[in-house]
């Protein structure tokens, strides 16, 4: 045998072996499935576990679709022991004690990509050619607070980047189908703004993690919910109800979940007409400034590549492609109190 | 081959960039700084594939006479230090045989070349290191 076959047996017998698992943790557990449109194909998603598949449904619940017979991506998701003996990065066996907790392992191996996240505890197997993926968190109590805001978000993403999409850390917001990004690192004040315009009437697809499609210009939704700080909540006090936050972190890590209050106000996606830039540190402006396509690009890539951290290049091109395309705007918020939503909303507006 | 001297190359392949009409985008991926850079040091950067020394670079700018003024030359050496030390460009004893000739614009103007550096995304990258893991890495299924 060659070692090119050994690795592929080695990577057959593997796959083999967590799909086995996902059915018999769904044969012991239970679970259902969710299909979803997910940039605008079809993606199902089969769980082995009840909490996953509500978890599902607060965070896409606005994305689901009637099953068809065919669809795009196939998904298996549960919770489950590790099942990799060893892990070696580059020539030297190394153990995952050894690793920064926050480590990435990646492999990318005859179209097929498995990447092992330490700090969200997840393995997974994205095969495109087969359009099938399979992906494991490690065993509870409960449900880590990385997949609470945002599950599956290592495969979804790696599977919209192979179809030539940008998955961006960025929020977006919109009316009749129309949208613009608001861009920037954390902190910028992105939700804020996000959520101040939901609850003036705009619509929202996400809040800091979208797809981008460059042409024509486009915004995808992946998850209807809203990581919200302390110092936000004190902004949106009538948000505060809904929010649930971390035990271990009660003023800092707060998830808000739109799906069961307002689907009807989560779009699927929007066309793309401007990127706004939010400054929380800038004097309130008043108005949108325009900016520079550069500057654009310099506030929305930086993040957006390091967090995700493959094709970087193209990527990066893609990006480029896209502040070329259409207008961006600074928009100073005076620090997260002084924002005026009613003012932000008229303005973003305009831009539609 | 060149010896004796110090030759300017680009860094590798962790550096991605864009050019815009007023401003050059660039990201170090293994840093996780990014920079703005002026179209003067866009200029700089772009005849680096050339793997020049600093007296070529002089010369590619403009008029031989303008070259050797000392305040140019302090603000090109200081520019391609930055550029050093930010990771972007390498100094190396020796280049290539067969790489295109330098071009001089003999009326270009001259501007200072500036470079800004950023780096509040440094801790992102810090935080959340991806290995790459060779094809032996794939993960091997423990025994049932």
């Amino acid at each position: 045998m060659t070692v090119a076959q050994g690795n592929r047996d080695n990577q057959g017998a593997w796959s083999r072996r967590l799909l086995r698992e996902f059915q018999r943790a769904r044969r012991e557990s239970g679970g259902g499935d969710l299909t979803i449109e997910l940039a605008g194909l079809e993606v199902r998603l089969a769980f082995a576990q009840p909490a996953l598949e509500a978890l599902a449904q607060r965070l896409m619940g606005h994305l689901e679709l009637a099953p068809g017979r065919f669809p795009d991506l196939q998904v298996y998701c549960w919770q489950g022991e590790n099942t990799a003996e060893r892990i070696l990065t580059g020539s030297k066996s190394q153990s995952t004690q050894k690793l920064h907790p926050q480590t990435r392992l990646r492999c990318n191996r005859n179209g097929r990509i498995w990447e092992r996240q330490l700090a969200r505890g997840t393995e997974m197997l994205l095969d495109p050619a087969q359009q099938w993926g399979l992906y494991r968190m490690s065993p509870g109590p409960g449900i880590a607070f990385p997949e609470q805001a945002s599950l599956l978000h290592p495969l979804l993403v790696s599977w919209a980047a192979q179809r030539g999409l940008i998955p961006a850390h960025a929020a977006a917001v919109g009316s009749v189908g129309k949208g613009v990004l608001l861009a920037g690192a954390g902190g910028s004040g992105k939700t804020t703004t996000a959520l101040q315009c939901l609850l003036h009437g705009m619509d929202f697809a996400g809040d800091d993690r979208v797809v981008i499609q460059v042409d024509p210009p486009r915004v995808w939704s992946i998850y209807g919910s809203a990581k919200i700080d302390g110092e936000t909540l004190d902004l949106l006090p009538e948000l505060a109800a809904h929010v649930r936050f971390e035990a271990s972190a009660p003023r800092e890590k707060g998830l808000f979940y739109l799906n069961p209050l307002w689907r009807e106000r989560i779009t699927r996606d929007f066309s793309l007409h401007a990127i706004i830039l939010p400054q929380v540190r800038e004097p309130w402006s008043g108005r949108l400034v325009r900016v520079e396509a550069a500057e654009a690009l310099r506030t929305l890539a930086p993040s957006t590549l390091l967090a995700y951290s493959r094709d970087e290049a193209a990527m990066f091109g893609k990006m480029a492609q896209l502040v070329r395309r259409i207008p961006a705007y600074r928009l100073g918020l005076g620090g997260a109190k002084a924002a005026d939503g009613a003012a932000i909303q008229r303005m973003l507006q305009e831009v539609l | 081959m060149n010896t004796k001297k110090t030759f300017f190359k680009p860094a590798g392949n962790h550096i991605i960039f864009e050019q815009f009409d007023t401003e050059t985008v660039m990201i170090n991926l293994k840093s996780g700084h990014y920079f703005s850079m002026n179209p003067s040091g866009q200029r700089i950067w772009d005849l680096l594939r050339h793997w020049p020394t600093l007296e070529e670079i002089l010369l590619a700018l403009g008029p031989e006479e303008r070259a050797g003024k000392s305040g140019i030359q302090n603000e090109v050496a200081a520019f391609l230090d930055t550029l050093v030390e930010q990771g972007l460009t390498e100094r190396v004893p020796q280049r290539p045989d067969g790489l295109p000739p330098l071009t001089r614009d003999a009326a270009a103007d001259y501007a200072l070349p500036q470079i800004q550096v950023f780096t509040d995304q440094k801790e992102l990258l810090l935080l959340d290191p991806i290995h790459e893991v060779d094809e032996p890495g794939w993960p091997t299924p423990k025994e049932d």
